[in-house]
């Protein structure tokens, strides 16, 4: 009972963490001295649950990061919804290929996700006609994007991750990943 | 089949998952949209974050500068020192006030020649994704912020409210993507569209090969479409390219607010000119007068004595801000 709970409550807890983040980002990391580095922290909370969630849960959450993101943005509906789903496809079809098992693949796969984002980015604002004159500095920002990714991946992921362990969430999913359950 | 599909029923789910939004997206259209319960409800816990961090670094900022103008101090004498850091500090907060005095009183002078509804806001937080251009800004439909309104700073347009809450509203900044202004050169009067890179800077388009532009023109605000006042900065032209063939030149164009460092705008909505007053008001009288010859009992009918044709004074353009 408590255990089922605990895992409610960290689902909670994600989304809260995910408005801290969101909070941070837009005033924090917009700062004139911080702003080249274009950190998305919230992508890097996608690729952890994408890692380290089931399937239902994961989506679930991801939605709502998305929803989040779209709040604190003056992003049509929908779209940043997208690329952050597309993301976590991404690194399912990852998760079944390869084994990502240290901190630096997990690293590598943030940086990944990174690419993964940026490329649905383009393909879904192309095609709704929202890019206008956009890619240039998205393409501008591009190495800033992905270095600050793959800098910040770790502390960001032993945030999520010491969140999971006082919800009890990371022993299930270390559980599962022994025993090579179906996420 | 089945097996497949029963193999690949995840990627398949999360494959609808994607679609979802994007239908969503196809649905909506272009514009974000409006607040909903949920939205309401992760804006009130996120908003008094932004506030508070934006609070955080300011004092920690101003903090800080005391701190390292007394380095010196403290090395000569230490008692005197702590008392120079309290009176620095204070000083610093003084510094703060007056200078916060000194933006808003420009602000209410800037602002005095507009006519109708003003409303002072503070920016509290940007764009959380590095694709877009929002600003966020800590007045909403309470303080009388409505979307559609402009937005604009002392030193030049800003943008347009998209969407408003009831404390806070989201402005769509020059910046944007999806941005455009109807512009003029204020030198010669050339009329173009100023548009938003995405990035720091602007892109004024659809301006002849053979119209005369120049780095460091000004451009101002055209006052066509009614949302922004004739006349208002919007930014410098900082190079002109003209290619060997074609029918127009590609200018670019730095913001005449710096939007890194924006802290206080004017959300303004301005009365309809009274040229479009008139023209409404001629085009409602040329409907009444109508009305008495489309009657039903069919009789031609004498128009009435207020269908005659109101010739009103069309105002002087408002003066172009320097």
């Amino acid at each position: 009972m408590i255990h089922e709970l605990y895992r409610v409550l960290n689902f909670f807890l994600v989304i809260v963490l995910c408005l801290l983040f969101s909070a941070l980002q837009s005033v924090a990391l917009k700062l004139a001295a911080l702003s080249w580095l274009e950190l998305d922290l919230l992508l890097l909370v996608v690729v952890y649950l994408s890692l380290h969630r089931g399937f239902l849960e994961g989506s679930l959450l991801i939605i709502m990061i998305g929803r989040v993101a779209e709040i604190h943005s003056g992003a049509p509906t929908g779209i940043l919804t997208a690329c952050y789903l597309a993301v976590f496809l991404a690194i399912l079809f990852t998760k079944e290929m390869f084994l990502v098992a240290t901190t630096f693949s997990s690293i590598i796969l943030a940086v990944a996700g990174g690419i993964v984002w940026k490329i649905a980015f383009f393909v879904l604002a192309q095609r709704y006609g929202i890019l206008g004159n956009s890619w240039r500095s998205s393409l501008e920002y591009m190495l800033p994007f992905l270095l600050s990714l793959g800098m910040f991946a770790r502390p960001v992921f032993n945030l999520v991750r010491s969140l999971d362990q006082r919800t009890y969430v990371e022993r299930e999913s270390e559980a599962r990943e022994l025993t090579g359950e179906e996420f | 089949m089945w097996n497949i599909i029963k193999e690949y029923r995840h990627y398949l789910a999360t494959l609808v998952l994607v679609i979802v939004p994007v239908i969503a997206l196809n649905a909506g259209g272009k514009r974000p949209a409006d607040f909903h319960w949920f939205d309401r409800a992760a804006i009130a816990v996120s908003a008094p974050v932004q506030t508070s961090i934006r609070w955080v670094i300011e004092t920690s900022w101003d903090s800080l500068q005391s701190y390292l103008l007394l380095l010196n101090t403290q090395s000569n004498n230490r008692g005197l020192a702590l008392e120079n850091r309290k009176l620095l500090n204070e000083i610093a907060a003084f510094e703060e006030v007056a200078k916060e005095n000194a933006r808003l009183k420009a602000l209410v002078e800037f602002n005095a020649p507009l006519e109708g509804k003003k409303v002072v806001a503070q920016v509290i937080a940007q764009d959380v994704s590095p694709e877009f251009r929002m600003i966020r800004i800590n007045k909403g439909t309470r303080n009388g912020v409505e979307a559609g309104m402009a937005v604009i700073s002392l030193e030049g347009v800003v943008g347009r409210v998209i969407r408003a809450g009831k404390e806070f509203s989201d402005v769509l900044s020059l910046l944007d993507s999806s941005s455009a202004i109807d512009a003029l050169l204020q030198r010669n009067r050339v009329r173009g569209v100023v548009e938003g890179l995405g990035g720091n800077s602007l892109a004024m388009k659809y301006l002849r090969r053979t119209d005369d532009v120049q780095e460091g023109d000004l451009i101002v605000s055209s006052g066509i479409g009614g949302l922004f006042p004739k006349g208002l900065t919007i930014g410098k032209v900082i190079a002109v390219k003209k290619k060997n063939f074609g029918i127009s030149q590609s200018v670019e164009v730095v913001p005449a607010a710096d939007f890194n460092r924006l802290e206080e705008v004017t959300v303004i909505d301005p009365p309809k000119m009274p040229l479009e007053i008139a023209t409404l008001d001629d085009a409602k009288e040329k409907e009444a007068a109508k009305q008495p010859k489309q009657d039903s009992r069919g009789a031609k009918s004498a128009p009435s004595p207020k269908a005659e044709p109101k010739v009103k004074a069309a105002p002087a353009p408002a003066p172009a801000a320097q």
